[in-house]
Parts: C-alpha cells; sequence; structure tokens
C-alpha cells in the first residue's frame, strides 16, 4: 500500500489500473461509446469525436475502457505524435481500438489529470519510444514499459495543484493555436469580402490570363529538365535551390540544396526573384506562395513553375492567393490536366488559367489587409513557441517535484 | 439467364476440365464446342431421319453417311446418341482417330451444297483432351443438360464465355453484357438491316443484336424473307483468332442463328473493294493499344488516318464500312477524345464534320474490371459524307450498376436504363438540361471552336454551391476574445504558480 501523505516514486501499475478488464455483465442493447484511433485528438489531450453504438456490436475485439480512463495509443505513429489522452464520453462505457493501452487511476491514491499530464510529458514519451517492440511498422509500446514506468507521486492535494496548473498552461497554448487557425480563415475571409467567390463573380470583375498580366509570355516558365541541372552540381552553400517543399511551407523552410553562382548563371532563365509567385506542378499540384522580399535569387526545382507578373498590372499576393484557393481555378486546372491518373499543369496551359482582375488599387488593399493579417500570425507564434516552452518547463518541474 | 441446376452442371464441367489439366479457359470452351457442335450435328440428323421416315422419302443432306470411313468405321458411330454408350476407352478411340479427322476434312465434303460456315471452322479442330476418362466425364454431364431451347443453349454458351478472364495479347478484352445491351437497345437495329462487328471476338454484339431483333419484332422468322436474311446475311464478324472465330460462331449458331458469316479477316490489313459501304450498322468494341504491324494496315485507312493507334484505324475503318445512313456504336479509349496528334485531331474532325457524330456516352474507369482499368466511352455516329452534326449529346456514367473494384459487385445505382430513356430524348427535352446535368447537349460550332475535343469535362460544368464565408469582422471578434481569454488566463496562471 502507498503511502497517501508523503511524497514518493512508484510504478504507474501501484496507482492506477492497466488495461483493466471489463467485469461487469451487459445488455447487448445498450449503447456505449465507440471511440476509433481518429477519435483521439492529441493536441486536445482527449477523445473528440465517438459514434453511438449497441454493445452486441462492438463487444467482440475491441478494447473496453470507461468515461474518464487515460487512453494512450500504442502504435507507430500515433504513439510518437503523442496521441494520448481522457476519455471524455457521452456513455459510462467506452470501447475502441485495440490499439490503445487504458489507464484507470485509482482515486484514492492518483488524480487522473496529474498523470495524463505525466504520461503526456517528453520524458515518458520519449523513453517509450526507445522501448517499442515490433518491426514493419508495426512496432508498439510493450504494456510492461507502462505498467513499470516510474511516477513521482506526491500527496493527492498536491497532485490536484499541479494538474490545474498543467491544465491551465495546456489551455492556454490550446487557445493561442486556435487563434492561429482563426488567422488563417481571416484571410480567406478577406478575399470573399472584397471579391466575392471567383466561381460565381458576383462583383463582374474581368476576367485575364495569366500570360496577359505578365510583361513577356517568357515570364511564366517551368523549372529546367534533369538533363539540364545534375543532382551532382548541388552544393552546401552558394545560390538557393528551391523544390516543391519549400513552396509549400511559403519559404518558411530554409533549403539544403545549393548551386554555384555560375551554375545559377547558367540557369538564369529558370531563376526566382522576390516578388515572384512559384507553383508546385507535381505533388501536391497548383499550391502557391510568393517568394519573399528579402530573400537572394534562387533557382527552381523541375517540379515548380514561376510567374513573374508586371506589378503595374497585378498584384502578386492577389494572384498568388486566388491561384492557390480559388475553386474556379482549381476547376480550370482539373479540365486542362489531361492526365488521366495524376493532374499536371504545363507552362502553355498555366499560361490560359482565368483569373479574376479587380482595379489594381483593390488588389494593392487587400494585399495590405493580408500582410496585416500575416503579421500577426508570425507574432502570434512567437508567442506559441514561448508558450510550448513554458508547458514543457513547468511539466519538468511538476514531475522532478520542483513545482512549489 | 442460366441458374441454380444447369449452372452447377456447366461449373461440373469447367472442373473437370480444370483437373484433368486443361486449365486455360479458350482451350475449355473449344473442346466444350466441339462436343456441341457434335450433339447438335446428331440432332439435326435424327430429325431428318424421322422427317424422312414419315414422308417415305431420302434423308435430306445426311451429315453422317451411312458405310465405313476409310479407316474401317461406321459413320453412324460418330454420332452422339451411339458413342455415348461406349465405353470410355473406345469413346476416346473413336474420337481422336475418326471423329476428329471427319469434323476436318470429311465433314465439309460431306455437307455437299449446304456448307456453313461452322463447317468451315471446324477445319483446323484439334482434340486435346487427354484422357478417356475426362472425355467420358463431360459427355455425360453435357448429355444431361437440356437443350432444347434456344435460350438455354445461348446462356449456357454465354455463362461459359463468363469465365474467361484472360485479356488478349491484342488489346481485347470481353465487353460486360450490360454494355452490349445498352449499345445494341440505342442503335436499334431492323429487321434486313446488315449488322457488322469488325473486331467480333466471341460474337457478342452481334448475338445480342440478334436477340434484340427477335424480342422487337415478333414475326421476324415467320416473314420468308426476313428470316433468310437473319440467318445469312444479317449478321458479319470478323477476327483473326481462328480459336476465337470457332467459339464466336458457335455462340451465333446457339443463339439461333442458322449461318452467320463469322469469317478470318485482319480487319485493318485486307479491305477489301467490296466490303465497302456494306453495312448498316456497326457494333464493335476494337481492340486499344493492340499491336500492329504497321506494314501490313491497308493503304486506304492510312490515307484517311496516318497513325499506329488501332482505336482510331478500326473508327477509321468503320466510316469505310458503313453503308451512307448506316449507324454505329463503338467504344473507344478516353484518348481519343482528347489526343492532341494530328491523328486523333483529323479524325475527330472527320466524325464531327463529315458525318453526323450523335453522342457520346462516357462510362466510368471501371466497367472492364478486372482485365483493364482504362478510362472508355462510346460513340455513337452516322456516316452521311456530307456533315449534320447539329448538337452532340453527351451523357456522364457514373454507376453502370456494378462496383467500379476489381470484385465488380453489383450494385442498385444504375444509370443505363437513364441513357436509354434521355438518348431517346436527344431531339427533345433533351435541349432544356444545362451543362451541369448527367446529360447534355453542344451545338456542333462549341465543338469546332474547342478543336474538336469530345471528352465531356471540357464542355459540363460544375454546380458552385454557395460557401459561407464568416464575415472578417465576426472572426475579428472571436480572436479579440480569445485575446482577452489568454490574458485573463495568464494571470490565473501566475497565480497559481504563485509567481
Amino acid at each position: 500500500m502507498v503511502e497517501l501523505t508523503k511524497t514518493r516514486t512508484v510504478r504507474l501499475e501501484d496507482v492506477a489500473h492497466v488495461n483493466p478488464r471489463l467485469s461487469e455483465k451487459i445488455d447487448p442493447s445498450t449503447f456505449v461509446s465507440f471511440v476509433g484511433m481518429a477519435g483521439l485528438s492529441a493536441d486536445r489531450a482527449a477523445t473528440e469525436t465517438e459514434d453511438a453504438l449497441p454493445y452486441g456490436e462492438v463487444a467482440k475485439g475491441y478494447t473496453a475502457f470507461q468515461n474518464g480512463d487515460l487512453l494512450l495509443a500504442k502504435i507507430t505513429p500515433c504513439f510518437e505524435n503523442g496521441k494520448i489522452g481522457q476519455a471524455r464520453l457521452s456513455h459510462r462505457l467506452g470501447f475502441g481500438s485495440t490499439e490503445f493501452h487504458v489507464i484507470r487511476p485509482r482515486p484514492e491514491l492518483a488524480e487522473s489529470r496529474f498523470l495524463l499530464h505525466f504520461l503526456r510529458s517528453p520524458k515518458f514519451r520519449a523513453a517509450g519510444e526507445m522501448r517499442m517492440t515490433g518491426s514493419g511498422g508495426q512496432r508498439r509500446v510493450p504494456v510492461d514499459y507502462v505498467k513499470q514506468a516510474q511516477v513521482y507521486l506526491p500527496p493527492l492535494g498536491e497532485q490536484r495543484r499541479i494538474a490545474a496548473i498543467l491544465d491551465k498552461a495546456d489551455e492556454l497554448r490550446t487557445k493561442r493555436l486556435r487563434a492561429i487557425g482563426r488567422l488563417d480563415v481571416l484571410a480567406q475571409s478577406i478575399f470573399y469580402s472584397m471579391f466575392g467567390d471567383p466561381a460565381r463573380n458576383p462583383h463582374q470583375f474581368p476576367k485575364r490570363q495569366l500570360v496577359d498580366l505578365c510583361a513577356a509570355p517568357d515570364d511564366i516558365r517551368c523549372g529546367p529538365f534533369g538533363t539540364q541541372l545534375n543532382k551532382d552540381e548541388f552544393r552546401s552553400t552558394g545560390v538557393p535551390l528551391w523544390g516543391i517543399k519549400n513552396v509549400n511551407k511559403s519559404f518558411k523552410l530554409p533549403t539544403h540544396e545549393f548551386l554555384e553562382p555560375a551554375t545559377a548563371e547558367r540557369l538564369d532563365s529558370y531563376s526566382v526573384l522576390p516578388g515572384d509567385i512559384v507553383m508546385t506542378r507535381k505533388g501536391t499540384v497548383g499550391n502557391c506562395s510568393v517568394y519573399p522580399e528579402n530573400f537572394p535569387r534562387g533557382i527552381m526545382h523541375s517540379d515548380l513553375l514561376r510567374l513573374r507578373l508586371d506589378q503595374n498590372i497585378a498584384n502578386v499576393r492577389f494572384i498568388s492567393d486566388q491561384l492557390h484557393s480559388s475553386r474556379d481555378v482549381s476547376h480550370q486546372v482539373s479540365l486542362i490536366s489531361g492526365g488521366a491518373i495524376m493532374a499536371g499543369i504545363n507552362v502553355s496551359k498555366l499560361k490560359t488559367i482565368k483569373v479574376l482582375a479587380p482595379p489594381l488599387a483593390d488588389q494593392n488593399e487587400y494585399a495590405t489587409r493580408v500582410s496585416a493579417v500575416d503579421g500577426l500570425k508570425d507574432r502570434y507564434r512567437v508567442q506559441l513557441a514561448q508558450l510550448d516552452a513554458l508547458c514543457a518547463s513547468l511539466q519538468h518541474r511538476a514531475f522532478k517535484g520542483e513545482l512549489r | 439467364m442460366i441458374t441454380g441446376e444447369i449452372k452447377s452442371q456447366v461449373d461440373k464441367v469447367w472442373n473437370a476440365f480444370w483437373t484433368g489439366g486443361i486449365s486455360n479457359p479458350l482451350e475449355v470452351i473449344e473442346q466444350i464446342t466441339y462436343l456441341l457442335f457434335l450433339k447438335r450435328l446428331d440432332e439435326n440428323q435424327t430429325r431428318a431421319e424421322n422427317k424422312a421416315n414419315r414422308t417415305g422419302k431420302p434423308v435430306e443432306n445426311p451429315v453422317f453417311p451411312t458405310g465405313l470411313d476409310d479407316k474401317g468405321r461406321s459413320y453412324q458411330d460418330f454420332r452422339w446418341s451411339k458413342f455415348k454408350n461406349f465405353s470410355r476407352d473406345e469413346m476416346y478411340t473413336v474420337f481422336a482417330e475418326h471423329i476428329f479427322p471427319f469434323l476436318r476434312t470429311g465433314l465439309v465434303q460431306l455437307a455437299n451444297g449446304d456448307e456453313s460456315s461452322y463447317a468451315q471452322h471446324m477445319k483446323d479442330a484439334r482434340f486435346t483432351i487427354p484422357n478417356a476418362g475426362l472425355l467420358e466425364k463431360v459427355v455425360d454431364i453435357i448429355d444431361e443438360i437440356p437443350m432444347d431451347e434456344r435460350d438455354t443453349k445461348g446462356d449456357l454458351y454465354e455463362y461459359m464465355l463468363g469465365k474467361i478472364a484472360s485479356a488478349g495479347t491484342n488489346g481485347q478484352f470481353r465487353t460486360p453484357r450490360h454494355i452490349i445491351d445498352l449499345m445494341v437497345k440505342m442503335t436499334a437495329p431492323q429487321p434486313l438491316e446488315a449488322i457488322c462487328d469488325p473486331a467480333a471476338g466471341t460474337a457478342g454484339f452481334l448475338v445480342q443484336a440478334g436477340e434484340y431483333l427477335r424480342r422487337q419484332n415478333p414475326n421476324l422468322l415467320t416473314t420468308p424473307e426476313q428470316s433468310r436474311f437473319f440467318h445469312h446475311s444479317q449478321f458479319h464478324g470478323y477476327d483473326f483468332d481462328s480459336t476465337m472465330l470457332r467459339i464466336g460462331s458457335m455462340n451465333m449458331l446457339l443463339h439461333g442463328v442458322e449461318d452467320p458469316d463469322i469469317a478470318y479477316r485482319d480487319s485493318l490489313a485486307d479491305l477489301h473493294r467490296s466490303e465497302e459501304e456494306k453495312y448498316d450498322v456497326i457494333l464493335a468494341n476494337p481492340p486499344f493499344a493492340g499491336s500492329l504491324d504497321y506494314e501490313n494496315v491497308a493503304k486506304d485507312l492510312l490515307s484517311l488516318v496516318k497513325t499506329k493507334k488501332t482505336e482510331l484505324l478500326f473508327l477509321a475503318l468503320f466510316l469505310r464500312l458503313l453503308k451512307p445512313g448506316g449507324r454505329a456504336a463503338v467504344i473507344v479509349p478516353d484518348g481519343v477524345m482528347f489526343g492532341s496528334s494530328t491523328a486523333h485531331k483529323a479524325l475527330r474532325r472527320m466524325l464531327v464534320e463529315d458525318h453526323k457524330l450523335d453522342g457520346v456516352v462516357k462510362l466510368p474507369s471501371g466497367v472492364f474490371r478486372p482485365y483493364a482499368g482504362v478510362s472508355t466511352a462510346i460513340l455513337f455516329f452516322t456516316k452521311t459524307n456530307s456533315g449534320g452534326t447539329d448538337n452532340v449529346w453527351f451523357y456522364d456514367v457514373t454507376s453502370d450498376g456494378f462496383s467500379l473494384d476489381d470484385k465488380r459487385t453489383p450494385l442498385e445505382t444504375s444509370d443505363l436504363d437513364d441513357v436509354m430513356a434521355r438518348w431517346q430524348q436527344r431531339t427533345t427535352t433533351e435541349g432544356d438540361r444545362a451543362r451541369t446535368n448527367q446529360s447534355f447537349l453542344v451545338p456542333k460550332s462549341e465543338i469546332a471552336e474547342n478543336g474538336y475535343d469530345l471528352s465531356l469535362n471540357r464542355y459540363k460544368e460544375v454546380e458552385h454551391e454557395d460557401i459561407d464565408h464568416e464575415q472578417p469582422a465576426d472572426i475579428i471578434a472571436d480572436l479579440e476574445k480569445l485575446e482577452r481569454e489568454i490574458t485573463l488566463g495568464m494571470a490565473e496562471l501566475k497565480d497559481l504558480i504563485g509567481g
């Protein structure tokens, strides 16, 4: 029996039931909550979606748990992704994926929120990853690791105090994350409130082909073919070489591939300059980003397209956002991409895509507004990183007994 | 439809072959074809003999003559009713040493004057059943299947053909029955119209056209002229695979067509002047992406379209074969609709400008599974030599009544009846349909403007649903609230930590 009044280190199985059996008899027609792996949210540390099913349908072949139990995804990659959370069910009983370990704290010994924070702590998770067994992508955290995990356990009252602190820090983090999500929606909302849905074009703005928004037809180009750029020409410094993944991350992801200035000179017609719109044409077809202002001249890979607009006619941010998210554009792309299996865009097809072309002043106004949103988003992101650090620090201290 | 008992009998035959060592489905069907043919020959002669008995006249055109063959065996032993009672070893000897030589040579000579195409196809018949036991088993099973009815015979054969699951090396694969059925109904062949499938295979299109004619014209076979035409001049099928020809002609025979013109011909190679403008209806699923002996392709086809693509050459061939006013329904791979090569464009231009393109029915890409996942469409056109394309009718089939995976499980969501219904209204109410519908009309001028592109997606419009976009002001209010909560929470946290 564990002493209740003193702080000591115990094994998890001493203060909680791990994978408890369902001991009661249940009528097959009784409704229970069903939670699949997808229903457990890593971000919220709780079950998010559930189905109501009669017990008879889930009695065999699923893991049983109760409202309030802690669920831990044991299989790759769910465990690594931190799918560890509390069951929040609309029925008393729940059933779900066999890839859950179920932890049911003994209420007289351990506070479930405290144990939840323990299970989510980087230390527990990192050590769990080390202990995973199995091969072929089917690696799992063994139940023994969970049972024997060493928990630094203060008395119940203290556990509650610590859990409340960690809950609060978590809540702040979640709210910040939500605020960032709202800013994403805000940018789109600004577009629609100013110009309407391009597919319907309620304000009857003129539509123009992309090629007409450029100074010269050659300002729309695709990257060099493999024969023009060899892998052994890649360097670790020099002129940056950009690929699909950088565009997908709005150039927030640095590249690790560079070219010597002489090579870049030879490939000058495939250059990207600040203000160019860069589009992916393979994999994630049609994603767009504007090459940022303070970046040096770069070269693009063969799977990218570049649009150098005449900025006296069109605003790059406005066109880029439109290409990126307009249903009308994606419909046009699906029409012109001949491939039966994978969509593909080539230069001559891209040139003919029509976009809304409202007055330049409106486009610029749009760009100003969304840059303000971007600026705010950047600041929120910095704050999110700080909150992450705060949470980590609090956790670290809490489970070492230093959070006083 | 073939059901229960008979189906299990056929499966028994099939299994007998399988365990007997013949596992190529085409070969199984070929061997069964010979047996069915022999059974039929015997039945015919028995009928003729009964008639002779009644009338007191000699038997008309006996297939099995009296007397002995050159190895000293009575011709009468070749008859089904006779050999089925032999011991298994004796039966096997009769088959291997007497019946097959007879099928190959004697039959053609003996069926004097009345030589049908079936006899022709037996010229290179090969007996490959490996042992007496299997032969006996198969003869027994076939003997038990009642085959008095045309429907039973036809369905029986059809059922066996359904078991052919191997895609041919020349780009041939079996067209599903319900698709054939739709194409026949939409082209609606009439009595006294010559129907041709220049890539006939197992003659599924011709069989289905024959059934359609019988169904639509109850007096078809009681009118002497129509009946004679039906049996001797209505159906024409070509292929360059002699096994397929045998199977195809047997399929026709079992569906009650006495003397169809199922003949060996490499349709793309020998284009005979005599064939030109001969047919009223062409129904076909020509091979796509098939291998092609370019040197051998008929020069006048190449003068129409210079290409190595079999699907284009076949389309050009069909235009040649059709009578002016004749109509065609042809399955083509998607590429024909939008391909940008000179040949593709020229052929589409020809269909639209020089003839009358009636309709394009786009099929879902799983129709030919599990043989191929190729995406296809059916083209309907009329040969006019003088244009006449007005509005082209498009239909986007999303379900053909079966799941589109390799399993092809039957579903209850077939569009095919609707295709037929709307096809009949293409000159009337279909004109009112919006481009967002499943079917709609596109005027010729618009098709010409688009470089004769016939892909449905070029013309179909997507219905844009209204999306509810939140007002920026609402989102900002939300953000402000979050901001206040964060500030407040921060203070609470500070309190909790006691800092």
